[in-house]
């Protein structure tokens, strides 16, 4: 599993500017206006498909679909936070390619051996080579990729990209119930995960 | 050491206290417990930080570029009139080849009842004399008259009476259109009457031929139709595509 390029961490995305008459355009046909909106927001949405599918070419894919469907579905946005309707049509993408993945499931690879695990150690980091942030991004991003599946998509939607419990529920298709669960023992196995890199949260 | 310090509550409540859940937030007993137990307001800080660090985390640069495909010229919903020139085309055709197929076989004579009898019409058309004095011969052969001496002599014609008849047409066509030195006079009658029937088996081979030209008309027809109806539908094929290439080159 390789990472995407480490040494060019953006930052969230903000809105765009003017992005009502953009959304507008793009709503209208207009397909320089929604290029502008998927140049924009594919960071984030391909961050997200990343963080739930922990594998860059379907973190393409999924972010590929969720731009198609949005581009088909455009004039079905009532409104509201343009990057969370947009987010939540990836998680909706990811989460179908996640599943078609179970369903058809592809040959394990082997078992890295000692030393030489290919999925990244949160205590494996090198505070040397990276910013203390930097550092810790990638450790967050390392210890979510060690979560259980149901409990790392249900964290990742709610504390990394910000959904309710609500919005959890409709994108992974489960009661809220078992979404405020998942979320709770993720986030207490992330605690236990990151514990010894507590240095890293201090600054 | 307090009750509820001893009593820790359950660590999910702890991490749903860490996320501002409104539930835990109403819970006083937990948040009087949090309050109270250094361990669990520990915890329910390192959980803040952590929920705060995750939402902090960057957008990624995708891995390859993500763009949208340049603009595919959408399939433009044809008029109706397109759709029945593009549907037309091939029932039209196979129309056409099947008229065509079948016409042209029939005009051919392979076709019908009539093959036997179109045989015949075909001679007549173009020997009319020679199947009339051939039809006549037999009959006087049989009567012993009429018969020439060398014919009498031939071995073919003793042996063989239709051979005869088929080699020997031409000269007994000649003989009757020329009166013969060898003839009895009551044969004098015979060029005459042979005339007679050959002008009249020449009239009749010409009502034969248009009798033929009528019994095959129809199949004649069919055929040109299929002819018309095969161009129609070339025609309707190339002013489908110039249209279709006028559109999609708009």
């Amino acid at each position: 599993m390789s990472d995407p390029d480490p040494s060019r961490p953006a930052t969230r995305t903000g809105p765009l500017a003017e992005e009502a008459a953009v959304v507008a355009a793009a709503a209208r046909g207009d397909r320089s206006a929604f290029t502008q909106l998927v140049e924009h927001y594919q960071g984030a949405c391909y961050g997200l498909a990343w963080r739930l599918l922990g594998d860059p070419d379907l973190a393409a894919d999924a972010t590929q679909d969720a731009f198609i469907h949005a581009y088909d579905h455009i004039r079905a946005y009532r409104g509201g936070v343009f990057r969370s309707w947009l987010l939540r049509i990836t998680a909706n993408a990811s989460y179908d390619i996640l599943r078609r993945s179970q369903r058809r499931p592809t040959t394990a690879l082997p078992e890295p051996e000692e030393g030489e695990a290919d999925i990244a150690d949160p205590r494996a980091v090198n505070p040397v080579a990276e910013s203390a942030r930097a550092e810790l991004y990638r450790a967050l991003d390392a210890a979510l990729r060690l979560l259980p599946e149901d409990q790392r998509i249900a964290v990742v939607l709610s504390d990394v990209y910000g959904m309710d419990y609500q919005e959890v529920a409709e994108s992974i298709q489960s009661p809220i119930g078992t979404v405020k669960s998942r979320i709770h023992r993720g986030r207490l196995r992330l605690r236990v995960l990151l514990a010894d890199q507590r240095e890293l949260f201090e600054g | 050491m307090s009750m509820t310090t001893r009593a820790h509550p359950d660590p999910e409540r702890l991490a749903a206290l860490a996320g501002a859940d409104p539930d835990a937030l109403s819970d006083r007993d937990l948040i009087a417990h949090v309050a109270e137990c250094a361990a669990c307001d520990g915890q329910v800080r390192d959980l803040e930080v952590l929920r705060a660090a995750l939402a902090e985390l960057p957008d990624l640069v995708p891995s390859r570029p993500l763009r949208l495909l340049p603009p595919v010229a959408e399939p433009t919903e044809p008029a109706g009139w397109r759709i029945g020139l593009r549907r037309a085309f091939a029932p039209l055709a196979v129309a056409g080849m099947v008229l065509l197929l079948v016409g042209g076989v029939g005009a051919t004579g392979a076709l019908g009842p009539a093959d036997a009898g179109s045989f015949f019409q075909r001679i007549q058309f173009s020997a009319p004399a020679a199947m009339e004095a051939a039809t006549a011969q037999p009959e006087e052969t049989a009567a012993g008259v009429g018969m020439a001496p060398a014919e009498l002599a031939s071995p073919e014609g003793s042996r063989d009476q239709t051979g005869a008849i088929a080699t020997e047409v031409p000269r007994a066509a000649d003989a009757s259109a020329v009166p013969s030195e060898s003839a009895a006079p009551s044969e004098s009658a015979a060029p005459a009457e042979s005339l007679a029937e050959v002008t009249a088996g020449q009239d009749t081979s010409r009502d034969g031929g248009l009798a033929m030209v009528e019994d095959r008309a129809g199949w004649i027809l069919a055929a040109l139709a299929g002819v018309g109806l095969l161009a129609l539908a070339l025609v309707l094929r190339r002013s489908a595509v110039r249209i279709d290439r006028g559109s999609s080159g708009r």
